[in-house]
């Protein structure tokens, strides 16, 4: 009982006081919905709402699940091609690098102009900011074997295709969920950064887009109704690959281990 | 000295890593079939670099080094015992006993009644599920020997793999790897150690190594027969034994140049 408090009840609490003391701020200062709507107005208007911010919804997550799918499928290959060939790593790293660097927002109108179709261009920019910690985690742990059991490999004349599959690349499983990790939240402020870039254009639009939309109206609770939602993913996606982390490496891990630090 | 049935042979072997430091000079030593030999010596003496040139880990600098895993074809006729137990922490005690004969390419189900011999013999029968991490240090150290004897190798190398264990495991693990490389048949065995006590107990012949640079400084026969029982530890011979080791050991640090 008390575990499952200390997990659950404690930081529901402090959620619960924080959204609390906000209404009561709202409601005792007087402030007007438009600068600082409370929370119940929020809830509100979310809900008359949310027919058509659950369709933007859906476009978000859409871009953001996809550029983090296509993340890992692009991490994972890059970085496996990199532990067979170092000669690629060396020729390739640099231009990883180039594209972790180049600030998101500066680059997404080049994106936008450059390729036609909306949905592609946002999920390139989602792309380019969620593939590296991937693609670097992964070339970290892809060299993280232990040194014995890389003799042991030796010793039996594995090929490099078995070193591959049975020593390093589960070697490299703790750094690239750790990578995951910090891609889901990245692909998410990817794709609402590439949006916001992006404007209304097309016809489907993102949650990002409504935020845009409801400013220019100053419809401030229909921003935090968005806003709202957007967190929810984020912590969606956070709880999502905890729960992944805990099934990959809590029989093994020591990162997944339950005793006391 | 000539050893005509020798499975593993160094002549006049010279390692010299390239930090310039000179891990081995002159070393020659040969170990036959059946043999059970102990290469004794402090830490930095070479006893390891002499394992992995017998295991074809490492190449020597001048000599020659005969060993199954130096040949094009002994992939599967050398096992080699770490110090830590090496196992792979994501796979189960099954699938780490499995891993040689997986690379061997193996299928499972084809390996599986091999593979779970041996893990009775060894006595973890019951921890093929398990992760090491569930093991106990004796346990993993177990698993990583079953691991070594499921190919049937010819020659088992070993590199001081019960010096992190308490005295109790690891004199109960003495006596069942006896076992074991007596079940094993014509299994040669190396085993390198800092235990005086651990050299005379195990194996037929110790070599003696000093340090700085590596050297074989005497050799001792220990002529007591197998099985050895634990009291054999309590003998006269083994007493004797080992205060010949012991002056051996002795000698060879106060003539060594650079004495710490």
């Amino acid at each position: 009982m008390s575990q499952a408090l200390k997990t659950w009840a404690l930081p529901a609490l402090v959620l619960l006081g924080l959204l609390a003391g906000w209404e009561a701020l709202v409601r005792l200062a007087d402030i007007p919905a438009y600068t600082l709507p409370a929370p119940s107005l929020v809830l509100q208007t979310l809900v008359a709402n949310f027919g058509s911010l659950a369709g933007s919804w859906w476009v978000t997550l859409k871009i953001t699940l996809g550029a983090l799918a296509l993340a890992c499928a692009g991490g994972v290959l890059i970085a496996a091609a990199f532990a067979l060939s170092p000669t690629l790593e060396r020729a390739l790293f640099p231009v990883a690098v180039v594209l972790q660097v180049t600030p998101i927002v500066a680059v997404a109108p080049l994106i936008l102009i450059y390729v036609h179709s909306t949905t592609a261009a946002l999920l390139l920019c989602a792309w380019i900011v969620a593939f590296f910690p991937i693609l670097s985690n992964t070339v970290i742990g892809l060299r993280a074997a232990d040194a014995n059991l890389r003799d042991l490999f030796r010793l039996y004349r594995a090929t490099p295709w078995q070193r591959l599959r049975l020593l390093r690349l589960p070697a490299a499983l703790p750094y690239f969920v750790a990578g995951l990790k910090i891609s889901g939240g990245l692909s998410l402020i990817g794709a609402v950064t590439a949006e916001m870039v992006a404007g209304a254009a097309g016809r489907e639009t993102g949650l990002a887009s409504r935020i845009l939309e409801a400013s220019f109206r100053t419809e401030t609770p229909k921003m935090f109704a968005a806003l709202t939602l957007l967190v929810l993913t984020g912590v969606m996606i956070f709880a999502l690959f905890n729960a992944l982390s805990r099934w990959l490496l809590g029989p093994w891990h020591a990162s997944e281990s339950q005793r006391p630090l | 000295m000539p050893t005509p049935d020798a499975l593993i042979r160094l002549q006049q072997v010279d390692k010299r890593f390239p930090s310039g430091l000179q891990a081995l000079r002159d070393v020659s030593l040969a170990v036959r079939g059946g043999e059970f030999v102990a290469l004794l010596g402090p830490s930095g003496c070479g006893k390891s670099t002499v394992l992995r040139l017998a295991a074809g880990l490492d190449t020597p600098t001048a000599g020659t080094v005969q060993a199954p895993a130096v040949a094009a074809s002994g992939a599967s006729d050398t096992a080699f015992v770490f110090q830590e137990p090496t196992l792979m922490p994501w796979a189960t005690v099954f699938d780490n006993v499995w891993l040689p004969l997986r690379l061997q390419g193996r299928a499972r189900t084809d390996a599986a009644a091999t593979v779970r011999a041996v893990l009775a013999r060894v006595g973890l029968a019951d921890f093929e599920t398990a992760h090491p991490a569930q093991l106990s240090g004796g346990m993993k150290m177990r698993a990583s020997i079953a691991r070594a004897l499921v190919t049937q190798p010819q020659v088992l190398l070993m590199d001081e793999p019960f010096a992190a264990l308490d005295d109790i495991t690891r004199q109960a693990l003495n006596t069942d790897l006896l076992q074991w490389w007596h079940g094993a048949g014509n299994m040669a065995a190396l085993f390198v150690t800092h235990s005086v006590a651990e050299a005379v107990f195990l194996s037929q012949r110790v070599l003696v190594m000093a340090a700085r640079p590596g050297r074989v400084v005497a050799e001792l026969a220990i002529d007591a027969p197998y099985p050895r029982p634990a009291g054999f530890r309590h003998s006269a011979a083994f007493t004797d034994s080992c205060r010949q080791l012991g002056e051996a050991l002795a000698a060879a640090h106060a003539a060594a140049p650079h004495a710490a």
